[in-house]
């Protein structure tokens, strides 16, 4: 590893990693040891992928690979059920922490593949067919995915219906 | 999209991970990277290590070529062959390939056997099915050669050969040289002598018409020479001291014939005597067997390997085969009398010779119907057998006869199956390689699906959004 431009690509990228990470995790440790995990898989052939260009798209494909893999390690009843720890923000009112905190533990209360979607989607800007070859799965499951996932986030929580957007129909969805 | 929840998943994303070292995070994913190469490097060194101890393991077997053992530096045998399998290819006997423990009619000629199971054939002549004789402390090995006219010796720790061009295999017939003056009986036993000075061998003159002179042979291993002991009877074995041999002769008698109209009238066993006879050919004494548990059966059978004199020289072992049964029965040289009950062993095959272990053990070659030939150690006294040596049943072995000095010894070369006779225990080698050959496919079908799913996940998407 050329731990030069390792370093500098960690240091220029990692806060973005590690905030995919922690809306994929949920939590900020279980964010950091994930982005580790994504870094020590692709830090061997650091060399070879940073000579095909931006190794941004090979950091991102481990990071959630590992997520994946550490879903399915993970039992079913095993729930990050912390709050996040930075829920209060300099000059945030008290609305803004309630909306921060509800959409956190609405999105706890996932399951991993739904909040893998919703990242991918929503947070990441990805098309359904680039989300599709993220996941390993079809574009028709990520666009049902996606329903299920807003239609949970919407029930579990009404207030912030309006963040969530007009409700869709998976026959909508797939046309 | 929701440009709503894309800020609100940013917010609170951004609320969940701040102040977070970036320099540490890169160290550690670093070294993260570095024990997961260790743990991999580790495991493959560790499954290459087990194919190769297994390899290891396995390739002596089949290919015959065995590590050598202790016993190949010693100078005497330390031990018995508690299997005796396959195995290929067999190689002819080296010059210096220290002392055997037996010797095993595989039925492609004799072979010798190391105490750790290895064979090596002998190069003998194979007409006249002469017999090869180890010395009791398996370094010393005679037999007539491949061309049936010179008796050789060989010190199978030294290398050293010794040649008796006028001791061969007695062969003759229209197209044939004629036949060597002396010939080695082609069924009787031969004997060291417990010093190693000495061979005797049951011979006979093979340029006289019927063997008109038959008898004990006496070969001087150290200056070489032959000795006519003319002595009668088959030889039986040595006298501790290596000064004289003992030698055992059937008397027989014809019974009245009852019917006139048959001239030939029925033999029957009617006396057995030991003669001991020294090195010189003088004949020291001579006893008659006196049996007290019953007399010899008249219809009974005496071969010329019938009979083993103890290591202590005061014991004479007969095998005595009678109403299709075999008895053991043991006789006190001194006065000839009957010393203990006779014992029956059942499936002793009678022509392959018995032999002294040490005390009142002795060992016999058994062979049962659909069984392969085994050597077994039966206690005298308590009539207990335990089998000492097995034969694989594909060696088509007739007789397989193991040293009384290495039957003492421990068994080797069983590993787990000892002296099992069950049907696979003779393939392990061939199961063993199917099931890593079964296992290295199932482990090379997974590898490739998870090398196949992992590059799958690793290339990269376009994340341009």
């Amino acid at each position: 590893v050329e731990s030069g431009d390792f370093e500098e690509y960690v240091v220029a990228r990692g806060a973005a990693l590690l905030r995919t990470a922690f809306l994929l995790a949920g939590d900020r440790h279980l964010a950091e040891d994930l982005v580790q995990e994504a870094l020590s898989r692709v830090a061997p052939r650091w060399r070879r992928i940073t000579a095909k260009g931006d190794p941004e798209p090979y950091v991102r494909r481990a990071l959630y690979t590992a997520a994946v893999d550490r879903s399915r390690r993970r039992s079913a009843a095993e729930v990050v059920a912390a709050a996040p720890a930075e829920a209060v923000a300099p000059g945030d009112d008290a609305d803004a922490v309630a909306r921060r905190v509800t959409l956190h533990q609405a999105l706890l209360r996932l399951t991993a593949r739904q909040r893998q979607v919703l990242v991918l989607r929503y947070y990441e800007d990805l098309s359904d067919a680039q989300a599709a070859a993220v996941m390993g799965c079809s574009v028709s499951t990520v666009k049902s995915q996606t329903v299920h996932a807003l239609g949970r986030l919407r029930a579990l929580a009404p207030e912030l219906a309006e963040t969530f957007g007009r409700a869709e129909t998976t026959e909508e969805v797939t046309r | 999209m929701s440009p709503d929840l894309r800020d609100a998943l940013d917010d609170l994303a951004r609320g969940g991970v701040r102040d977070v070292d970036l320099h540490r995070l890169a160290a550690r994913s670093r070294s993260r990277a570095h024990r997961r190469r260790q743990r991999r490097v580790t495991t493959v060194a560790g499954a290459v290590g087990a194919v190769l101890v297994l390899v290891a393991l396995l390739a002596p077997g089949l290919t015959g070529v065995r590590r050598s053992l202790p016993a190949d530096t010693g100078r005497t045998v330390d031990g018995h062959p508690e299997r005796i399998g396959w195995q290929w290819p067999v190689r002819d006997l080296p010059d210096r390939p220290g002392p055997m423990a037996a010797l095993v009619d595989t039925g492609h000629g004799w072979d010798a056997v190391r105490s750790d199971g290895h064979r090596w054939h002998i190069p003998m002549e194979r007409k006249a099915v002469t017999w090869p004789t180890l010395s009791p402390d398996g370094r010393l090995l005679g037999y007539v050669q491949s061309d049936g006219r010179t008796y050789l010796v060989r010190d199978l720790v030294s290398g050293q050969r010794r040649l008796w061009p006028g001791l061969g295999a007695g062969i003759s017939g229209p197209g044939l040289p004629p036949p060597t003056r002396w010939a080695v009986g082609g069924q009787a036993p031969s004997f060291f002598s417990p010093d190693g000075r000495h061979l005797a061998v049951n011979g006979f003159r093979g340029d006289v018409k019927d063997g008109e002179t038959s008898g004990p042979l006496l070969l001087d291993v150290v200056r070489g020479g032959l000795v006519d002991l003319r002595a009668g009877g088959f030889l039986a074995g040595w006298l501790p001291d290596s000064s004289a041999v003992a030698t055992v002769e059937q008397v027989t008698k014809e019974l009245p014939n009852p019917d006139p109209r048959i001239v030939t009238g029925q033999t029957v066993l009617a006396a057995v005597r030991v003669h001991v006879v020294s090195t010189t050919g003088a004949e020291l004494r001579t006893v008659t067997l006196r049996p007290s548990q019953r007399s010899w059966d008249p219809t009974g059978r005496l071969s010329q390997r019938s009979w083993a004199l103890s290591p202590g020289g005061d014991r004479l072992l007969v095998v005595e085969e009678a109403a299709g049964a075999a008895f053991l029965r043991t006789f006190a040289l001194a006065d000839g009398r009957e010393v203990r009950e006779p014992i029956s062993v059942l499936g002793l095959w009678t022509p392959c010779g018995v032999s002294w272990v040490s005390g009142a053990k002795v060992s016999v070659p058994v062979l049962q119907p659909g069984e392969p030939p085994s050597r077994q150690i039966v206690d005298l006294g308590s009539g207990e057998a335990q089998t000492a040596t097995v034969v694989a049943p594909r060696l088509h072995a007739q007789c397989v006869e193991v040293l009384g000095a290495a039957l003492a010894g421990s068994g080797k070369g069983g590993g787990l199956l000892g002296t099992s006779t069950a049907g696979w225990t003779w393939w392990w080698r061939e199961l063993t390689l199917g099931l890593l050959a079964a296992g290295a496919v199932a482990t090379l079908l997974t590898y490739r699906g998870v090398r196949r799913r992992r590059t799958r996940s690793d290339q990269p998407v376009d994340w341009s959004g």
